[in-house]
């Protein structure tokens, strides 16, 4: 896969040339940053041996959340006025906590598949998406003409290499990375979450809330869901319902490329790092050869696919 | 001790369980996968373009155009309707983002004629 992966990218570079400029590797790296929360939230849900498909539509009401608060000419609320990032932020990282909470309670202590928590809590998502946005004299409109205090915490130069800004968030991405380490491979919840992935029966004779570490890595999850929501719709500068559609599928996917087995109980936030990248490198790539994008969504597929299979084929290998 | 790889197993947990699969079969399952995977990439790279749409909004009939990324757009005759002057083209319907005359083309996009 890597192999395959390797060549393609070294094809395009030697065919299109402005595929390896540095503005073109600035954009992969930024565009990167802007998917990684997303799939560093899901990696947690699919180390307990689960996954998590609300995941975009809680990017999609985050980021029209956080555009409602700070946009000029507010027609959601008449007359407001735009308010701090700081507290849209907040706004949209407490929606989507909730999510995550709702799934956290309905897979722990109902024992139901992540798979049908997270169908409904995406289905309704997107309803109160659709009603939020008729909010007002609003009638679903696209939102645009975010405050520019938003929009700079977010895309504001953070260096600039060749004349190509790098921007902010690619600092936050940075961050969150580093935190997700520190949570995954330092504290007691990590290592409980890793214990309920592999064995929840064994986790539990050995004394861990199971309930309690389910719960959490879902509201972990819809933390980063919100950051990513809020630095989506800065990013994109203008938020409609569809924001975040099929977010999911593509985090899934960098978490399955990037060895978070669906198995349970492994997976790396390098790997995460590494499956987001390859993603966006592969994408990028075949967006400069001009293949078309509908086709794309039949190659995500596949890789899907092809990914799963490794990923049991390395299981039953080690077993 | 190898052979006994080959034989079927059963996934006992997580998303996979009750799955009864042998690593031979998986082996063809990924080869498969991967050979499709190439055929469809070298598909796209070989029909692949982008597609320049002209908009014109109750104006004379402007054909497509059909381009690869980084191409500019070659910008056609201006359209006609009557009782209106044309007033160039635009990236959205209510003629606020004018496009750019060195535009280059990035994705299928879709251009809107702007009337006055």
């Amino acid at each position: 896969m890597y192999i395959i992966i390797a060549l393609t990218v070294i094809f395009i570079a030697i065919k299109v040339p402005a595929y390896r400029s540095v503005g073109s590797i600035i954009n992969i790296v930024s565009l990167t940053a802007s998917r990684l929360p997303i799939a560093l939230g899901v990696g947690g849900c699919i180390v307990l041996a689960g996954t998590d498909i609300s995941a975009g539509r809680a990017v999609g009401l985050a980021a029209v959340i956080a555009a409602s608060l700070t946009i000029a000419g507010n027609k959601i609320f008449p007359g407001l006025e735009p308010m701090s990032p700081i507290i849209a932020l907040g706004a949209a990282v407490a929606a989507t906590c909730c999510i995550g909470l709702v799934n956290g309670i309905f897979v722990s202590k109902f024992k139901l598949h992540p798979f049908i928590v997270t169908l409904s809590t995406q289905l309704i998502t997107y309803g109160v998406i659709l009603i939020y946005m008729k909010m007002g004299t609003n009638n679903g409109q696209t939102l645009s003409g975010l405050s520019e205090s938003y929009r700079s915490m977010i895309t504001a130069p953070l260096f600039t290499i060749n004349n190509t800004a790098v921007p902010m968030y690619v600092l936050y991405a940075v961050i969150l990375t580093a935190v997700m380490w520190v949570i995954w491979n330092k504290t007691t919840f990590g290592k409980n979450m890793f214990a309920v992935g592999s064995n929840e029966e064994a986790a539990l004779v050995s004394g861990v809330n199971v309930s309690r570490t389910i719960i959490m890595v879902f509201i972990m999850a819809g933390f980063m869901y919100g950051l990513t929501g809020f630095i989506d719709g800065a990013r994109i500068a203008s938020v409609n319902a569809n924001t975040g559609l099929n977010y999911e599928a593509d985090a899934i996917a960098a978490c399955v490329i990037g060895g978070v087995s669906f198995v349970g109980g492994t997976g790396k936030i390098s790997g995460v790092v590494v499956g987001v990248l390859l993603l966006q490198v592969i994408f990028t790539g075949l967006n400069f050869l001009s293949v078309d994008p509908n086709l794309l969504y039949i190659i995500k597929g596949l890789i899907i696919l092809v990914a799963c299979a490794i990923d049991m084929r390395k299981y039953l290998v080690k077993k | 001790m190898e052979n006994n790889s080959n034989q079927p197993k059963e996934f006992k947990k997580g998303l996979y369980k009750g799955v009864k699969i042998s690593v031979p079969t998986l082996n063809k399952m990924i080869i498969l996968g991967l050979v499709v995977l190439v055929g469809l990439i070298v598909f796209g790279i070989s029909t692949g373009g982008y597609r320049v749409t002209f908009n014109s909004k109750g104006g004379s009939d402007v054909d497509y155009q059909e381009a690869k990324y980084g191409d500019p757009i070659i910008w056609p005759e201006d359209p006609t309707r009557e009782g209106y002057e044309f007033k160039g083209w635009a990236l959205d319907e209510g003629c606020k983002y004018m496009a750019d005359k060195d535009m280059m083309v990035e994705t299928n996009i879709e251009v809107f004629a702007c009337w006055q």
